[in-house]
């Protein structure tokens, strides 16, 4: 019988806990064919619960003979009995199905989702002493009730208890249910992990958003910003003197009915550009704000799919990189290939991922090797907290080597203590410092939107 | 420059623009208390209450003794130490026999035998609890299970002994109980 995903099997519960049972403890019958019975381990250890009782009755015993106390003897029987109690504990058999069930096996990124485990008797002896500990993966926390139980359970009772996880990017996978279980006397101890196979993927959304504010450079290939250069396109961008070979269609007919003279209009002729996300993640990045459940990463993670999609739809090409110790990069495409190849990237690969890293990254290698990858005409969207100097750096660096960056900054400070206030008049310095330096700054509030700071930015560059 | 750090106890990640400290992260590791279960614990403390009150009606030494008992199980069962609670368990059975040599009734002596095993049976288990499942989690319907076994095996056998004692007594009262000594050894040995 192999492990299967429960989600398919919520049908197969027959009753629910609130039902109409009352049984204190919840009885749900569990179909036994979809629960999981698959062992990884299963060993016994001796708990060692009970002794010293037989020295100690020994001591009592010989005292009582010396002192020819009956009182004492007596006690002394009732620590035979108990060391008796202890000696003829045997291993419990441990038989059990384990289904988890989540209230949500797709959810959104934040979304909370709640874990319920059933966990059913189905040996043929009571188990008078069941711990079980369920196999949170570590990548989720546990926001609300406790993943770990203790009970008593007879035979072919089913018990269950639920906890609350919140949804982080990522797929993450429940493995296995540790189960300790004890006879009444608690002297042996029963190990064994059940193998369980639930899984929860959650992915930033990829939808798109409002236009992404462009910068001037571009590739030659035609597309949607307005560039400096004159020749076809639809915004007006100046007159020129008539050079023989111009198009008729483009003579500026007013002017030469007015003045005799031929001219020639020129609009801003549009280009595709070329776009690189450069995404922050190395440690310095996971910080996050008192309130916040995501680190700074996570936000710009969760942007840059955003920013992706709303780019593929205006039909640039764009790519995938960032500032970590594992290697990320999507090179700059188009179409729908491109953008399933973006989706897996960003549901599955390990530099994404919501723990913090916990390898050294070297700016100075990862910028070299990123520019050595970046195709020339590249703009740099980067998203980054601007936490800390190195990220800054990098920023001014790729800038000052020919690709236009904009930042687009998740503000991760907020004003509850001194040391957020520090870091936060720190990181407006760093801003400010970028945009003399000629990068642009989105200056990121998560509370709101990313659509509506996006379109602000938009109003005040588009001057 | 500054390092961060926030009022509460359970820290969680701050920003902190000094580039060369890391910054930490506890949210995603949040520490699960693993302190003993405290329905156990209370029942450990309560039982060693009452094996040294009736230690005490023996001799009031014995009653000292059993008393440093349970100061000694206390702590061991609030914060999680096996060997305290070891050796509380010990400070009560030495105070229950030295009670026992004096004029301790029988019966008393007898319960605060039992009442010292509970304690020390409980309390271990509290800690084994604590450990595997932590402080949270809901464990009452697994400790109420162990608890009553113990407490069934012990007064069950103190109930027997005593009445096969008052029974059987007669005019040898010690050497009635020796025998039956005896023959619990015996009737142990062969169910080995």
């Amino acid at each position: 019988m192999s492990a299967t995903t429960t989600e398919e099997d919520q049908d197969a519960t027959t009753e629910s806990i609130e039902g109409s049972n009352d049984d204190a403890d919840a009885v749900v019958d569990i179909d036994g064919s979809t629960g999981s019975t698959r062992t990884i381990r299963h060993y016994e250890t001796v708990t060692n619960h009970w002794e010293g009782v037989l020295a100690v009755t020994t001591l009592a015993g010989g005292g009582g003979i010396v002192f020819r106390s009956p009182a004492l003897l007596l006690a002394a029987v009732v620590g035979i009995a108990f060391a008796a109690y202890a000696k003829v504990a045997e291993p419990i058999p441990v038989d059990l199905v384990v289904e988890r069930v989540l209230s949500d096996d797709d959810p959104d990124l934040g979304d909370e989702v709640e874990v319920t485990v059933h966990v059913k008797n189905t040996g043929s002896k009571t188990i008078p002493d069941l711990r079980l500990v369920d196999g949170v993966p570590e990548s989720l926390e546990v926001v609300d009730g406790v993943p770990r139980v203790a009970t008593f359970l007879r035979a072919g009772e089913t018990t269950s208890f639920t906890y609350t996880v919140a949804a982080k990017r990522g797929t993450h996978d429940f493995r296995k249910l540790s189960v300790y279980a004890r006879g009444f006397t608690g002297a042996i101890e029963t190990t064994k992990e059940l193998a369980t196979s639930t899984e929860m993927v959650a992915t930033p959304s990829l939808e798109p958003t409002a236009d992404v504010p462009l910068r001037q450079q571009t590739s030659r290939y035609a597309g949607r910003v307005d560039t400096n250069t004159g020749g076809d396109g639809l915004e007006f961008y100046q007159i020129r003197e008539y050079r023989p070979g111009d198009s008729l269609s483009r003579i500026d007919w007013n002017r030469h009915a007015r003045t005799g003279e031929l001219a020639t209009l020129e609009f801003r002729e549009e280009k595709a550009a070329t776009i690189v996300c450069v995404l922050d993640l190395r440690q310095a990045a996971y910080v996050h704000g008192e309130d916040d459940n995501f680190h700074a990463a996570d936000h710009g993670i969760d942007a840059a799919g955003q920013v992706f999609a709303t780019l593929l739809e205006t039909g640039d090409r764009v790519g995938i990189a960032a500032l970590s110790a594992d290697d990320v990069w999507l090179s700059p495409g188009l179409g729908n290939e491109h953008r399933i190849r973006a989706e897996e990237l960003f549901a599955t690969h390990p530099a994404l991922s919501p723990e913090r890293p916990a390898n050294y990254f070297s700016l100075g290698i990862g910028i070299r090797t990123l520019r050595q990858r970046l195709p020339n005409d590249a703009q740099v969207i980067m998203f980054s907290p601007l936490a800390d100097d190195e990220a800054e750096k990098a920023a001014r660096l790729l800038h000052a080597h020919g690709h236009a960056v904009t930042v687009v900054s998740p503000d991760p400070t907020d004003d509850r203590t001194l040391g957020h206030r520090v870091a936060s008049v720190e990181r407006v310095a760093r801003i400010t410092h970028l945009r003399e330096s000629g990068v642009r700054v989105v200056d990121w509030d998560v509370d709101e939107s990313l659509t509506s700071t996006l379109a602000g930015a938009r109003r005040r560059w588009s001057a | 420059m500054v390092g961060v750090s926030t009022e509460r106890a359970d820290a969680d990640a701050d920003v902190d623009g000094v580039e060369d400290e890391v910054v930490e992260d506890e949210r995603s590791g949040r520490e699960i208390d693993r302190r003993p279960a405290p329905l156990s614990a209370v029942l450990a403390i309560a039982a060693s209450a009452i094996a040294a009150i009736a230690a005490s009606t023996g001799s009031p030494a014995g009653g000292a003794l059993a008393g440093i008992g349970v100061a000694v199980v206390a702590p061991g069962v609030v914060v999680g130490s096996r060997r305290l609670v070891h050796a509380g368990a010990l400070a009560l059975v030495t105070g229950i026999v030295l009670g026992g040599t004096g004029d301790a009734p029988e019966l008393w002596t007898l319960t605060a035998t039992v009442a010292a095993v509970v304690a020390w049976d409980a309390g271990q288990n509290a800690i084994s609890l604590g450990e595997q499942l932590g402080r949270e989690a809901d464990t009452a319907r697994a400790e109420v299970a162990h608890a009553t076994g113990t407490v069934a095996v012990g007064s069950l056998t103190a109930g027997v002994a005593y009445a096969l004692y008052l029974g059987a007594g007669g005019n040898q009262p010690l050497s009635a109980v020796v025998l039956l000594l005896v023959a619990v050894v015996v009737l142990v040995g062969a169910l080995r």
